[in-house]
């Protein structure tokens, strides 16, 4: 019996030692290739309406769109504060703010869905701070186990990121825009995901980290723009409650109103429309620069 | 609990060290011990039906001891009301809402509309199977092979032991009983295969079953969108799937109880890599298909009653089986299908000739006669499994339909993202290390003999290593076990 205790335990023991190993490899490349201009004008967060919909490397410079799919507010409260943290001194925010980004619905898929908090955790801990996760963890109702499960997560994350890179010699990017190559082609009767939110149906959690990106930017003086990106059917979004926060939204919800062309379904732009877009948005922004 | 969770992956190593460590003198306490801890391996999925268990357990552990009454006609009396009580209890919670849709579509033919009183509850996990250990165990004292347990410890972890409580291997009174009722000790090479038997059971569920799942489901559930040579693949997928697993799960709950210094039935010896349906049946499931070979078969007259009553009883235990597994036609018709395709060698009296050795045994490679065998018994039970995974008969029939057809000879239209593509080349890659492991442990009846050949440590440690590297990245999204629903 203790033969076998012991051998197991040499066993788990040298596991345990590779998986720390190709944690930390990834931790260091992390840490190390992930490299943006020290000076950012524009950093734009968020999820896949404005990375599909932003091109904000091409038309502003200085900028950088490091917005990703599904991103609930805390992956983007994350990767603000670990820019912060490397001192990059950034003049601009623009975040995501759809009509969708503060509904409870998004709770369900993007904030307490454990498959999502896994595959963005497991990509994104270099930049976590442990208080941070904690208080997610513990707003966010999620399991005690789920801490534990991160950890198998991180050694696939550190895996994955080097078949990455022994395949297409490039790291797992945590985001960017990504144009939508598809085209919107039935019109459907639904226009449940433009709904403007109704007051009960708001997230805490999704609010609740949307103030701390809000006091987060009034800290660092970084001007704060909240961004409703084109919707085929046209919607504007409601003033967020944000205390006494200074934000500007800018609200295009209706700038593209049934126009097919420019939309890969009924909430995202294809690449034309993020063409389009970008273009208008970058005009508008340059004149809130010169202002 | 399911065996590829976090929690059983901290269950078993505190329920190990106290067995070993507290309760390793005292037999009474390393039973009572393994009883609570299935108890709570039951309860964590629902303390509601373990009241069930618990009933079930009690009413056979009394029954047993009318059945081994001197008096034959009270022994039988009591063999009937536990055989009442056991399919009973499968016949509220399996059956009824089956049986009942039957009569309404029966009634509504002769222009009858009945509105039935439907039971809306869920399966009782495992009920499949302790109710069938239950009954072995009355069988085998109304048979002689068996006395009654005085101890109901002894008899509840029988029934209950937690790695074969929720999908087997089913056990046999005289095969479990008397392993429970001897103090266990250490065993040092038994407890390293069952850790090997785990380690591979769960490459085997989470690699290959959850990703071809993946595969399988689509197609399974968007058949209309896809051709016959599409069709044949999904049902090639759900081959894979459902071989990896059941006998992956079989592979941990073996495993788990050689950690306990049990012996579990064997259920799967490489079924694929028989060369005919009989062969086949030998290999599969061994534990059911030898169940209902005892205590059906036999006792219908089996093969001693001449050719006519064999293949009345052949077509009973194939169709039994396949209503064993769930309460639909789908079943029965899978059942039929595999009594049909073993007809043919029955009649000719060939169904035995490949039963007592494994293919190639004495050479690396088959002959071209067992490679045509093994190539045609897995195509066939391939497209019989359409009817196991299929929502409907029509739909089965549908699938069939495809796959006969010229639409079979026309590249699979199945359109892939990267993310697919990158998901089939694991899948590719596990499926063929799972191949040449299986193939060099085939004429053994554990899985992972092919470890026992490597001398060195070292490099086992890296095959060990290896796997669970593959299993943390390689794995697919999680699917539950399929026999957790029979």
């Amino acid at each position: 019996m203790k033969y076998f205790v012991r051998r197991l335990f040499y066993f788990l023991s040298l596991t345990g030692a590779i998986f720390v190993m190709f944690s930390y490899l990834y931790y260091y490349q992390t840490e190390h290739k992930f490299t943006v201009h020290q000076k950012i004008n524009y950093l734009i967060l968020g999820d896949s309406h404005v990375q599909n919909g932003f091109e904000a490397e091409k038309h502003l410079s200085n900028s950088i769109n490091l917005s990703n799919s599904a991103e609930a507010y805390f992956y983007c409260y994350c990767k603000l504060k670990a820019l912060i943290d490397k001192d990059i001194k950034i003049e601009n925010l623009i975040l995501s703010y759809g009509p969708h980004n503060l509904t409870t619905a998004i709770d369900t898929i993007w904030v307490l869905d454990n498959e999502n908090f896994l595959s963005k955790s497991r990509g994104y801990y270099p930049f976590m701070h442990f208080n941070d996760l904690s208080e997610f963890i513990t707003k966010a109702k999620f399991s005690k186990f789920i801490a534990i499960k991160l950890i198998p997560e991180i050694f696939y994350q550190s895996i994955y990121s080097l078949e990455r890179q022994l395949l297409i010699k490039k790291l797992p990017y945590l985001g960017g825009f990504e144009p939508n190559l598809n085209q919107l082609s039935i019109v459907a009767s639904d226009t449940t995901n433009n709904r403007p939110i109704a007051e009960s149906n708001f997230s805490n959690i999704q609010v609740f980290y949307l103030e701390k990106i809000a006091d987060l930017c009034k800290s660092q003086k970084i001007k704060l723009f909240l961004l409703n990106t084109p919707l085929f059917y046209g919607t504007n979004v409601t003033q967020p409650n944000l205390k006494d926060n200074e934000f500007i939204i800018l609200d295009y919800g209706n700038r593209f109103k049934g126009q097919i062309e420019y939309f890969a379904d009924k909430v995202h732009l294809n690449a034309k429309g993020a063409d389009a877009f970008s273009a208008i948005l970058a005009n508008d922004l340059s004149k809130f620069s010169t202002k | 609990m399911l065996f590829n969770s976090l929690e059983y992956l901290f269950f078993l190593p505190v329920v190990f060290i106290l067995y070993w460590t507290i309760f390793e003198k005292n037999l009474r306490y390393q039973n009572l011990m393994l009883l609570v801890a299935s108890y709570f391996f039951y309860g964590w999925w629902s303390w509601k039906f373990l009241c069930l268990l618990l009933l079930s357990t009690i009413l056979d552990f009394a029954y047993g001891f009318g059945v081994a009454s001197k008096n034959r006609k009270r022994s039988k009396q009591f063999l009937w009301l536990s055989i009442i009580n056991n399919l009973g209890i499968l016949a509220i919670f399996k059956y009824y809402n089956f049986f009942i849709a039957q009569f309404q579509t029966a009634f509504s033919f002769l222009g009858v509309h009945i509105d039935p009183f439907l039971l809306n509850i869920a399966l009782p996990v495992g009920i499949s199977f302790y109710t069938f250990h239950g009954l072995s165990y009355v069988f085998d004292i109304y048979r002689g092979v068996q006395q009654p347990v005085k101890n109901f410890i002894d008899y509840a972890v029988f029934v209950c032991f937690f790695p074969l409580l929720v999908a087997g291997p089913i056990e046999r009174a005289n095969h479990l009983l008397p392993q429970i009722q001897k103090i266990r000790q250490f065993d040092l090479a038994r407890a390293s295969i069952g850790l090997r038997l785990i380690l591979w059971g769960i490459f085997k569920k989470v690699v290959v079953a959850d990703n071809s799942a993946y595969f399988a489901n689509e197609i399974f559930n968007n058949y209309t969108n896809y051709n016959g040579s599409a069709v044949f693949l999904g049902s090639f997928f759900f081959a894979i799937q459902i071989y990896c697993d059941f006998s992956g799960y079989s592979d941990i709950a073996i495993g788990s109880a050689n950690l306990f210094g049990f012996d579990l039935l064997k259920n799967f010896k490489f079924p694929y890599f028989s060369r005919d349906i009989a062969e086949f049946w030998k290999r599969w499931h061994i534990s059911l298909s030898s169940w209902f070979r005892d205590y059906l078969y036999i006792p219908l007259g089996g093969s001693k009653q001449g050719k006519l009553i064999t293949v009345r009883n052949t077509f009973i235990i194939f169709l039994v089986s396949g209503f064993w597994h769930g309460a639909s036609w789908n079943f029965i018709a899978w059942g039929a299908a595999h009594a049909l395709g073993f007809m043919p060698l029955l009649l000719l009296s060939k169904n035995k000739i490949n039963t007592k050795n494994a293919i190639s045994e004495n050479s690396i490679f088959p002959s071209i006669g067992e490679l045509r065998g093994m190539i045609t018994t897995f195509l066939f039970v391939q497209l019989c499994w359409i009817f196991f995974r299929a929502p409907s008969l029509d739909i089965s029939f549908n699938m069939l339909g495809k796959i006969f057809s010229y639409d079979f000879f026309v590249f699979p239209n199945i359109h892939t993202t990267n993310q697919d593509k990158l998901k089939l080349l694991h899948l590719i890659l596990a499926g063929l290390l799972l191949f040449i492991a299986e193939w060099f442990s085939r004429t053994s009846d554990i899985s992972t003999q092919f470890l026992d050949k490597i001398t060195s440590s070292a490099i086992r440690w890296t095959i060990y290593i290896s796997l669970i590297i593959m299993i943390i990245y390689f794995k697919g999204a999680p699917v539950e076990f399929i026999y957790f629903a029979f």
